[in-house]
């Protein structure tokens, strides 16, 4: 039942590949595809903050008030803003901010209240808010400091006005989930392994379709039973299958996986954040893609055998699979899986769980963990495929 | 070839689907280097015979071998090849890829043979230079003529062909018959066959089997079964048996 002979396996990957090469619609639509829309996403999201910056418009009501004024947009074009004014009609700011009358008096009394009117448009460039409050700040601190500075003076005393101002100081130190110190570095690196979990499965979806047309597609051409007919075993033609699957599979995740690795090298310059991989993260995010693919393919495979291989069927497969893997990508995403408790550690047995595990395990400082739950993907989808190989029935997949 | 070998014995098969009898009672014996001819109506249970003996469809009640063994080890060593009524070559490769693919699954490695099989198959198949042409560019009956020679090159001990030359013209379908009779004769294989023509079952096979609602209702040369049914020839057989039968299911 078993029995893979490594001849009539050669003979096989032979036949896909030569097919799979000649079929320029699969390999321009999954393979090709993906190697020029990653980048073009990449650039049209580069595009869209670079050409639409957070647009500003300054109202100053008097005079006197520009050297705020200045302050103030000198901050918000200095931190990537466009500031405008009233006159320029043909474009629409995000947020507008009026300086009345009265508001330089205000904010240089010791005792005056400045008052500023901030009109945000919905649904507009959200950052605008977060840089006009951040320049409001900057302000704030300086006459806040200013006005200490005069009070100390008045009353004599030796103190320091920043003291004064921020009496508290916090020192963080970043700790792993084992309570070893780390840096806030790892932070970011857990922030982008969620990231990975996240993106992860979805790069791997291409496999469901390989494993289930490769498979229901040789039904559709007319050549499934003649193909069963020959001396070929059940193994042979799963793994024939299986591997040229993998294969496509992995090379349209292939366009994912290099756009982590750019994006983990220009990191420090795009957000002035050191995303470094180590080698053996680089190495453990491929193995995890592969053991994806596996088990994407582990997962169709059975599913397609057990349910039979009609178009009605394979859609089933699909919106299991789809939300085997899009639960596992929350998942990573919100829950903090390094202090889940019984009943929620039962999601370890959703599909793919494990394997966000191992990711977020290793960026926790625990490899041990994540070389577990790696293993038990690996196990679970020898077993998927043993047991698929074990339901392998011609009658069924020929005739359901 | 030894005489009167036994290739394939089928004793009280059944076959269900769900809860429905397919197959409810077939029996029938193939000797070594016959024609052997099974005819029948459409759902008379023919095809399911078929993939029964080429090892597809392996749950089944009843005796079933091939040269003493189970069609399911037949297959696997290589001793039968079959070919569906509704199949095509791949579309992708060119005839003579898909000749080779096949001839490398039944050559186990034997370079020699891999060659030996394709060269009978470029014979059969009589395509000219078309067999370096991708399949998807064939004709109906030029895939039709592909696919008997790619089941037939191997020398097989059993050919299992269903509807060999439906979708063939006249001119193929006599060419089909010729090639079908020359290998069973001079190679000595022993070919199974379905077909809905039965001036084409009386010319090649030397002995049928006639199925209805899934049960034999006879078995012999097509000239005993004539004769038995008391008609001039096989066609007139084939509806007297279909209206036999529904006589005795309106009963």
């Amino acid at each position: 039942m078993l029995k893979v002979r490594l001849l009539n396996l050669m003979t096989l990957l032979r036949k896909e590949w030569i097919d799979v090469k000649r079929d320029r619609k699969l390999l321009i639509g999954t393979l090709i595809l993906p190697f020029f829309i990653l980048p073009l996403i990449g650039f049209i999201l580069y595009a869209s903050v670079v050409s639409q910056p957070p647009i500003i418009e300054l109202i100053n009501q008097s005079p006197s008030n520009s050297a705020y004024v200045n302050e103030i947009s000198s901050y918000i074009t200095s931190h990537g803003g466009q500031v405008i004014n009233s006159s320029d009609s043909n474009v629409t700011p995000d947020v507008i901010l009026t300086f009345p009358k009265g508001f330089y008096q205000n904010m240089t009394s010791l005792g005056g209240e400045g008052k500023v009117y901030m009109t945000i448009e919905i649904s507009s460039n959200t950052k605008a808010q977060d840089l006009v409050d951040n320049a409001l700040y900057n302000v704030l601190y300086n006459v806040s400091l200013s006005r200490i500075s005069q009070l100390i003076n008045a009353s004599h005393l030796n103190v320091s006005p920043s003291n004064v101002r921020e009496p508290l100081e916090v020192v963080y130190t970043y700790i792993t989930p084992t309570h070893h110190v780390t840096t806030q570095a790892r932070d970011q690196l857990v922030e982008l392994a969620r990231i990975i979990a996240l993106v992860l499965f979805p790069s791997a979806t291409p496999v469901i379709f390989f494993i289930t047309d490769g498979i229901t597609g040789e039904k559709e051409r007319k050549t499934l039973e003649s193909l069963l007919a020959s001396p070929i075993s059940p193994m042979e033609f799963i793994v024939s299958k299986l591997v040229v699957s993998m294969f496509l599979g992995f090379m349209s995740s292939l366009g994912d996986l290099i756009g982590i690795f750019v994006f983990s090298l220009f990191a420090s310059t795009i957000f002035g954040v050191s995303l470094a991989l180590s080698s053996s993260f680089a190495l453990l995010i491929v193995v995890i893609y592969i053991e994806t693919v596996l088990l994407t393919a582990a997962i169709s495979l059975i599913l397609l055998l057990v349910f039979g291989g009609s178009t009605r069927n394979i859609q089933i497969i699909n919106f299991l699979v789809l939300s085997f893997g899009m639960i596992a990508s929350f998942t990573a995403l919100f829950i903090n899986l390094a202090q889940v408790t019984f009943p929620l550690s039962l999601i370890y047995i959703i599909p793919y769980e494990q394997l966000s595990a191992s990711l977020l395990f290793y960026v926790f400082g625990l490899p041990g963990e994540s070389i577990f739950y790696l293993s038990i993907t690996l196990i679970a989808s020898i077993v998927l495929l043993f047991i698929s190989s074990k339901l392998f029935n011609p009658e069924r997949l020929l005739l359901k | 070839m030894i005489e009167n070998e036994v290739i394939v014995d089928v004793t009280d098969l059944k076959k269900r689907f769900g809860q429905k009898l397919i197959l409810k009672d077939v029996s029938f014996k193939v000797f070594s280097g016959e024609v052997f001819g099974i005819v029948g109506p459409n759902g008379a249970g023919k095809t399911t015979t078929l993939r029964i003996l080429a090892g597809i469809i392996r749950s089944f009640e009843g005796k079933v071998e091939l040269s003493g063994t189970s069609p399911e080890k037949a297959r696997e060593k290589g001793l039968i090849a079959y070919m569906p009524e509704d199949t095509f070559p791949y579309d992708r490769l060119t005839g003579i890829e898909n000749l080779r693919f096949y001839a490398e699954l039944y050559a186990r490695g034997d370079k020699s043979k891999v060659e030996e099989y394709v060269e009978t198959a470029i014979k059969i198949a009589d395509l000219g230079d078309r067999i370096e042409d991708k399949t998807s560019e064939y004709s109906r009956g030029m895939k039709r003529r592909l696919i008997i020679a790619r089941t037939l090159m191997t020398s097989p001990r059993l050919a299992i062909l269903d509807e060999p030359t439906s979708a063939l013209d006249v001119e193929s379908a006599i060419n089909v018959r010729h090639k079908i009779t020359d290998i069973a004769k001079e190679k000595g294989v022993t070919v199974l066959l379905s077909s809905h023509n039965m001036l084409e079952v009386e010319y090649l096979c030397n002995r049928v089997v006639m199925i209805e609602g899934g049960t034999t209702f006879l078995e012999g040369t097509p000239k005993e079964l004539v004769s038995k049914m008391g008609v001039q020839n096989l066609e007139e057989a084939f509806i007297k048996m279909t209206k036999t039968h529904d006589g005795t299911q309106q009963k």
